[in-house]
């Protein structure tokens, strides 16, 4: 099934096979293969080809999305966050035909996903499944229209605001691998907003003033005369030497050029090494080179392990450093051991043992603050973790932002001040590391003779 | 010891008239001309400095009363190593209104790296770099033509200036307003590196510190050292600069001389400069700086020698004669002994060389002696220890300095050698040559003040 969304009451006749939907419309269904949009107005379309993009069903963020566009529009490729342009001058059988082809396997790839009706709700995730899914590398697009200078417009519409989580997000999928870079190359950048618009101006070292007059030096083999140009030239055009009057005719061979030396007009300083101060055309401030944020400008293409990740998700990072970091226990061995725990408790009835569970919530947002950080947050934070456990308690995370735990002999007084503690700890980190907050929700189970280990796995979602 | 009995039997018998004849070059010109008027000049200099001495106090205090900026130029090729002491002497100056500029002629080591970094820290005040070497002149022309100072010092980056060097030249403008360029006095710093550095210590001692102060003392003063030399700014501007080399030094004081300004020897505003520690690199450097004589005093002023220029000044002429007879027409006649006494006492040629041997070692202790006087409190303990090797002084005079000095004289007057020399780029000295070759015009300076 194709749509054509418009807010015209007529789909063009080449295009009468579509579905006609409105800029109000929700698109939730599944069979989608291609979605055109009328983008006369690039901005009604844009925003709703973000809409599409920013679903979590596979079956809808993945389809093809065609702008059908007007040539006078005159669409540049950093505007066109679509996957493909028509222009209404060439809608016609044979084209509509040719972007069915286009997108054909793509389809079939989307198609496979869509069986399972999962729902993707990591960008990070979502990117590198739409990467696959078209099978396409994003190339930087140097363009006025974004202060970094360039943008990748296809996977903008992912994100609600153009800040820097796009290129955290490639960064970080980058550092797991997950796609590889080619440096393409290398952006100045003010160190205020960002802004790859800065001025470039040479200024007096002693003053910091831009009012230079850049003189050219010459030297007179004959008599070691050294001079600024000016004081050579005659009204004729002709050079002649002031200390020993001989003309000066050849270059090389009479005299040369030996360097430059500015002269600045309000301190009257001269000098060789201008200093060059950079100007923001966006926030107006003013740096020297050296303090410049140098960016990478980079192709990014899908890797060898992008298929198998894209296909089968996304490597929990939590649940991988919590892994590495406590030797923690798989999900089934951990309730394994809560089974017996509970025996025990049962059976003696002397000990107070506690289940907990600890849940990062919005990790998203921790994923698109820190990028290719990320990682590196989380051992600090597993550690933590560690500091505040007992080596006879047992761990394991229940999914990709909860972590379980076993607290034996503790009773659940305890176990609460144990992740009050816990839970200071982690938004101090956060707070001092990156000044950031995300919700952190705690919960803690008694392992009592009434419950059995099931039930307390069950009370402890 | 049969040597010295055999030299003393041997002036005994002799005649008055006689001894005069066989040893008549020591008799006639350097015992004249190095004892006799040395002396009476060592005179002169204590009587002109005792009168000065009230004035010099009170132009101390003018100096520190008006504190002009003066400029310290530092033109050369590779002397990053050297930029980092050099700075620093400067900060220990007395006199502390000073502007450094390092002129980098073209070096292809880590100078340019060093002196921004300097220039970043602000221990050196401007820097100029030629990506192509231009030669010294061009350099220093550079420095002066961005310069600020009231006064200009001229200093090479090896050689470290005492902490009251540069008031005691600066001195100088305020004692006299007619003086344009002051001389400091240039000794060895690296003296105890070898038996060469060891004899030229006592050869500069010799030759810059009494020689040219007594010079100074008469007015007859012909070079203010290119290592070390202090300059009014309006009198450099108005010669406009140094010319081509090598010589420049000699050739900018005989140019400051021409057009009436005085040039005067400070022996106690003293600088440290290394000197070459093997034979053979001292016979290049002295092969280069010997040719000067011809290149500038026998042909591009002997103008001074006219009496019927308008220009005309007997201290002048009496400055390039005596530089010209003792230094180039003396030497020749050496040779012309020389070969007197082979001919004439082949006999006796051992022991007559013995005499003139120690004839020359009596000259070169009194000289010494001279030199004290001067250096006073000044003098190092080191210069002292050295002065045993007052033995080989004639020794290195006769055997290393007369051969190279008259090589110099031959090929600069048959070949022009000093135009060709690899201490200008090849670019300059080829414009030079090819210059000489077709212009006869002279270069003019100014007009008489």
């Amino acid at each position: 099934m194709e749509y054509y969304i418009s807010n015209q009451s007529v789909t063009p006749k080449e295009l009468a096979s579509t579905l006609l939907f409105s800029f109000d419309d929700e698109i939730n269904a599944t069979d989608v293969n291609i979605i055109y949009i009328d983008a006369s107005d690039l901005i009604l379309a844009n925003k709703y080809l973000k809409r599409l993009r920013q679903q979590s069903s596979p079956a809808v963020y993945l389809t093809p999305i065609i702008f059908i566009c007007s040539p006078l529009q005159n669409i540049s490729p950093a505007m066109n966050l679509a996957d493909g342009l028509l222009l209404t001058e060439q809608l016609d059988a044979y084209s509509i035909q040719q972007v069915r082809n286009q997108f054909q396997e793509c389809q079939m790839r989307i198609k496979d996903l869509a069986k399972h009706e999962a729902k993707d709700i990591q960008i990070a995730f979502k990117i590198l499944r739409y990467l696959y899914i078209h099978q396409c590398n994003i190339e930087p697009i140097r363009t006025i229209t974004s202060q970094y200078g360039y943008r990748y417009p296809q996977l903008e519409p992912f994100f609600d605001s153009q800040d820097h989580s796009l290129l955290n997000t490639l960064e970080f999928l980058e550092a797991h691998h997950l796609l590889v870079s080619k440096e393409l190359e290398k952006s100045y950048q003010c160190n205020s907003c960002e802004s790859a618009f800065l001025n470039f101006q040479e200024t007096c070292s002693h003053c910091q003033s831009s009012n230079l007059t850049m003189n050219e030096l010459i030297h007179h083999f004959y008599c070691a005369h050294v001079d600024n140009k000016e004081a050579f030239l005659q009204g004729n055009g002709e050079m002649v030497c002031p200390k020993c009057e001989k003309s000066l005719n050849h270059i090389g061979a009479d005299y040369d050029k030996p360097s430059i030396v500015y002269h600045c007009n309000d301190c009257q300083h001269d000098f060789q090494d201008a200093q060059i101060v950079t100007t923001c055309y966006n926030c107006h401030s003013k740096s020297i080179p050296d303090d410049l944020v140098h960016r990478k400008i980079k192709r990014f293409e899908l890797s060898a392990l992008s298929k198998q990740t894209a296909l089968y998700g996304l490597e929990n990072m939590l649940q991988a450093v919590v892994r590495d970091v406590f030797d923690a226990v798989e999900l089934s061995v951990f309730e394994r051991f809560v089974h017996m725990e509970s025996a025990r408790v049962h059976r003696y009835q002397l000990s107070h043992s506690c289940l907990f569970k600890l849940q990062i919530n919005d990790l998203e947002s921790l994923y698109l603050e820190l990028g290719e950080k990320a990682k590196d947050f989380f051992i600090e934070l597993t550690q933590l973790i560690k500091i505040r456990l007992r080596s006879c308690d047992l761990i394991s995370a229940s999914n990709e932002s909860t972590i379980i735990g076993l607290l034996v002999e503790t009773h659940d007084l305890n176990a609460k001040i144990v992740m009050e503690r816990l839970i200071n700890d982690i938004e101090q980190l956060l707070q001092s590391s990156i000044n950031f907050h995300v919700p952190i929700s705690s919960k803690i189970q008694p392992i009592t003779k009434s419950i059995d280990a099931n039930e307390l796995m069950s009370l402890l979602e | 010891m049969s040597l010295l009995a055999d030299a003393l039997d041997y002036i005994i018998q002799l005649s008055l008239i006689d001894l005069v004849l066989t040893f008549w070059y020591f008799f006639l010109f350097d015992m004249m001309r190095y004892l006799v008027i040395n002396g009476i000049g060592l005179v002169k200099y204590f009587i002109d400095e005792y009168k000065i001495k009230d004035r010099k106090l009170i132009a101390r205090q003018q100096l520190f009363i008006e504190k002009p900026l003066v400029s310290v130029l530092v033109p050369g090729k590779n002397e990053g190593k050297n930029l980092y002491k050099l700075a620093n002497s400067l900060k220990l100056q007395t006199y502390k209104n000073l502007e450094l500029i390092v002129v980098d002629d073209g070096s292809d080591d880590e100078t340019p790296s060093i002196a921004r970094h300097l220039l970043k820290r602000g221990l050196i005040h401007n820097f100029f770099r030629n990506e192509q070497r231009g030669g010294k002149a061009s350099a220093a022309n550079l420095a002066l033509r961005f310069c600020k100072g009231k006064y200009v010092i001229h200093l090479d980056a090896d050689t470290l200036a005492r902490s009251d060097a540069l008031e005691k030249m600066l001195i100088h403008f305020y004692l006299d307003e007619n003086i344009a360029a002051v001389g400091g006095d240039v000794r060895v710093n690296n003296l105890q590196a070898s038996v060469c550095a060891s004899l030229q210590s006592l050869e500069y001692i010799k030759t810059i510190t009494t020689a040219r102060s007594i010079a100074s003392s008469f007015g007859i003063l012909r070079i203010i050292s290119g290592a070390f030399g202090a300059f009014r700014t309006d009198a450099l501007k108005r010669v406009k600069g140094w010319d081509v080399g090598p010589g420049l030094d000699g050739d900018i004081t005989i140019r400051f001389r021409k057009i009436g300004y005085k040039v005067v020897h400070e022996p106690k505003a003293i600088c440290y400069t290394n000197v070459p520690v093997k034979f053979t690199k001292l016979a290049k450097q002295r092969f280069r700086w010997d040719r000067s004589l011809v290149r500038f005093r026998l042909r591009r002023h002997r103008d001074i020698l006219n009496i019927f220029n308008h220009n005309f000044s007997w201290l002048n002429f009496i400055t390039i004669l005596e530089n010209i007879i003792f230094n180039f027409a003396m030497n020749i006649k050496w040779w012309a002994y020389f070969a007197y006494i082979i001919i004439f006492h082949t006999n006796s040629l051992h022991i007559i060389l013995f005499v003139n041997f120690v004839l020359y070692l009596i000259s070169n202790v009194v000289q010494y002696i001279y030199a004290l006087f001067i250096l006073g409190n000044t003098i190092k303990k080191e210069e002292i220890q050295i002065s045993l090797l007052l033995l080989l002084m004639p020794f290195y005079s006769t055997f290393l300095m007369r051969p190279v000095r008259t090589y110099a004289h031959i090929m600069e007057l048959i070949h022009k050698v000093s135009y060709m020399d690899a201490w200008n780029p090849w670019k300059v000295s080829q414009n030079q040559l090819y210059a000489k070759k077709n212009t006869s015009k002279n270069i003019q300076f100014g007009g008489k003040r």
